[in-house]
């Protein structure tokens, strides 16, 4: 195993304080953004 | 200004360099200097990188793009939250666990010296020259339209930018991004109320969007990929997506930031809550300035706002012909001011047939407005050819100055300043641990002692801020360089991500071929700026894209070691 691995094992380690994985966490950021240009497209469109 | 609002600014101001040297002076050594000791807070670190980002020409010329060019710029940002997540999983982890003080630093433990070398002396040479300008673009329009002495100001500026950020290093970089944060956010919200409590009384919030988004300017997302419109959802999402991955992975002045984290949570936290913060800040700076123009449909604005320029056509040969524009101006807006009381009163009484025509006759009203003040500035370029005719970046402040109440004048300047000092020190503190840790300590001097270190940093810090108070003194005289200035980033940022992505996804790719590639890749962004139309945010695509596939298909005809980082 090569320092490289080994960085990716060590970074998963610990857990963020919400949704419990970071995969969870980053699935949210990108929800969070598809939310946002929906929200701005409709924003768009209604005051067009 | 009022006595007020010097009080509220002097005071603002003082406070946070006083509150930043006083609280980071026991910064005795390399590590605390440059990292913070790796000991901050995610939320800290958030604030930071934020605050970075955020220089005064943000502030300024944010609300002013919406006021002209209408929300579209939004989507520049679009890019930024997918960057925050690449980066957590990618460069966190191995910038921390290798226990860097700069980003270039790991280019040579996975490359070789000449890729650190190219990564840092790019980085220097681009930021170096941001750096004068982040002090001299607020310094001037505030001159402009305050009247302030520019080289004064400057000066000022400067100097207490590099006090605090000389004394301690990261840790006030960090403090003072902390309530300079405070202040630019309050700031803001503080001038959204006043503005939104300065309409007529007979216009809500309803009206004010109703009428901007029939003038054009909340068009927020636009999907229709075209690659000579600036800012598209595409070239947001693409484009802006390799910009932020750049500047927040490989610019040391945001590296420096999370590298302060006490640990890869918290620089990770800290890069994810800016993905989330980022983009719905944007939209409120943004919104705010649609709402200003909607403000300056009920109170006749200047024809054009930066009124030194529109001193000297006054004054010149096309005198009278801009005095003819200005008056049709004022004609213009009297009987559109008028149309939209009734249009007010049409969505009021809810007749669609006369909202719609009464919507129609203000946005052609409004149309020959625009092509007035157009003309405005092709007259001011005729008068003079140097003059600047894009007066987007004084719009917001001349609102400020003009319609905000006493101290919050003084709040809105202190937020423009602390927001150009915030910039300028982060700009500062990571040019000063590249000089150092780059070049002194791996070319000069490797087995000096912390102490001398921290010397050479400190010396650095004064060294690249009277560097960039000189340059912002001399902008003025450089004239087009400033223009450079503002598009070398996009020269060099594709370039620096691809060596960059190259070490972290490709590991059979040595460095040779890697600086080969760069090497060619910087050549091919400069030829696409010198000989094509293509906007510059897909420069950062086309200089990353080709040294990824450059650095792979010459790492093929040759045989060299690879290493694991």
């Amino acid at each position: 195993m090569n320092k490289y691995d080994e960085i990716k094992i060590n970074s998963e380690d610990s857990s963020p304080p919400i949704f419990g994985s970071w995969n969870k966490l980053y699935g949210f950021i990108l929800f969070s953004l598809a939310a946002l240009v929906i929200l701005f497209y409709i924003f768009t469109k209604a005051f067009e | 200004m009022s006595s007020l609002d010097w009080i509220v600014m002097c005071g603002f101001i003082g406070f946070v360099v006083i509150y930043g040297t006083w609280k980071s002076r026991s910064a005795k050594d390399v590590n605390t200097y440059i990292r913070a000791g790796r000991t901050s807070k995610w939320w800290l670190v958030a604030l930071s990188i934020m605050a970075t980002q955020a220089s005064a020409i943000t502030f300024l010329s944010t609300p002013g793009q919406a006021y002209v060019d209408g929300m579209r710029f939004v989507q520049f940002y679009l890019g930024l939250p997918i960057a925050m997540i690449i980066l957590s999983i990618t460069a966190v982890p191995i910038y921390n666990k290798l226990n860097v003080y700069t980003a270039y630093e790991y280019l040579e433990k996975r490359f070789d010296l000449k890729n650190r070398m190219l990564g840092s002396a790019l980085f220097l040479t681009q930021r170096g020259l941001a750096a004068g300008f982040t002090i001299y673009a607020p310094s001037l329009i505030l001159s402009v339209l305050l009247g302030w002495e520019m080289n004064l100001t400057i000066i000022i500026v400067g100097i207490m930018v590099i006090i605090y950020t000389t004394v301690g290093g990261t840790v006030a970089v960090n403090k003072t991004h902390f309530l300079q944060m405070i202040i630019i956010t309050a700031g803001m919200f503080s001038a959204f109320f006043i503005l939104m409590s300065l309409l007529p009384k007979e216009v809500s919030f309803y009206d004010a969007a109703y009428i901007a988004g029939k003038m054009g300017k909340l068009n927020a997302i636009d999907f229709t990929f075209d690659l000579s419109n600036r800012y598209t959802f595409w070239s947001g999402l693409i484009g802006g997506t390799f910009l932020m991955l750049s500047y927040f992975g490989t610019d040391q002045s945001q590296v420096q930031r999370y590298l302060a984290g006490s640990s890869i949570k918290q620089s990770r936290l800290a890069l994810l809550t800016n993905g989330l913060v980022k983009v719905p800040m944007q939209f409120v700076i943004l919104f705010i300035g649609a709402m200003v123009f909607v403000f300056f449909q009920f109170v006749t604005p200047p024809l054009f706002f930066n009124p030194v320029e529109e001193a000297k056509v006054k004054s010149g040969n096309y005198a009278s012909e801009y005095q003819t524009i200005t008056d049709e101006y004022s004609k213009i807006q009297d009987e559109k001011q008028n149309e939209l009381k009734a249009l007010i009163s049409s969505i009021h009484s809810g007749n669609e047939e006369d909202i719609n025509s009464q919507t129609q006759i203000v946005v052609d009203k409004q149309k020959k407005a625009d092509e007035l003040k157009k003309s405005a500035g092709e007259i001011i370029k005729k008068s003079d050819p140097d003059a600047d005719s894009n007066d987007t970046n004084y719009i917001f402040l001349t609102f400020i100055i003009n319609y905000l109440p006493i101290g919050f004048v003084g709040l809105l300047i202190a937020a423009i300043l602390s927001a150009s000092m915030s910039s300028t020190s982060a700009e500062l503190n990571a040019l000063a641990s590249t000089t150092v840790i780059d070049f002194y300590k791996r070319l000069i001097n490797k087995d000096a002692n912390d102490k001398r270190y921290l010397m050479i940093s400190k010396i650095a810090t004064v060294f690249w801020g009277l560097y960039a108070v000189l340059f912002a003194l001399l902008a003025k005289e450089l004239g087009s360089l400033i223009e450079a200035v503002n598009i070398l980033g996009s020269l060099v940022y594709g370039t620096i991500l691809g060596i960059f992505l190259t070490a972290f996804y490709f590991k059979k790719i040595s460095g040779t071929p890697t600086f080969l590639a760069a090497i060619f890749a910087e050549l091919l962004v400069l030829y696409c700026y010198f000989f094509t139309e293509i906007p510059f945010l897909w420069y950062n695509v086309i200089g990353c894209i080709t040294v990824i596939v450059g650095a792979f298909i010459i790492n093929n005809f040759t045989k060299t070691e690879v290493r694991s980082f």
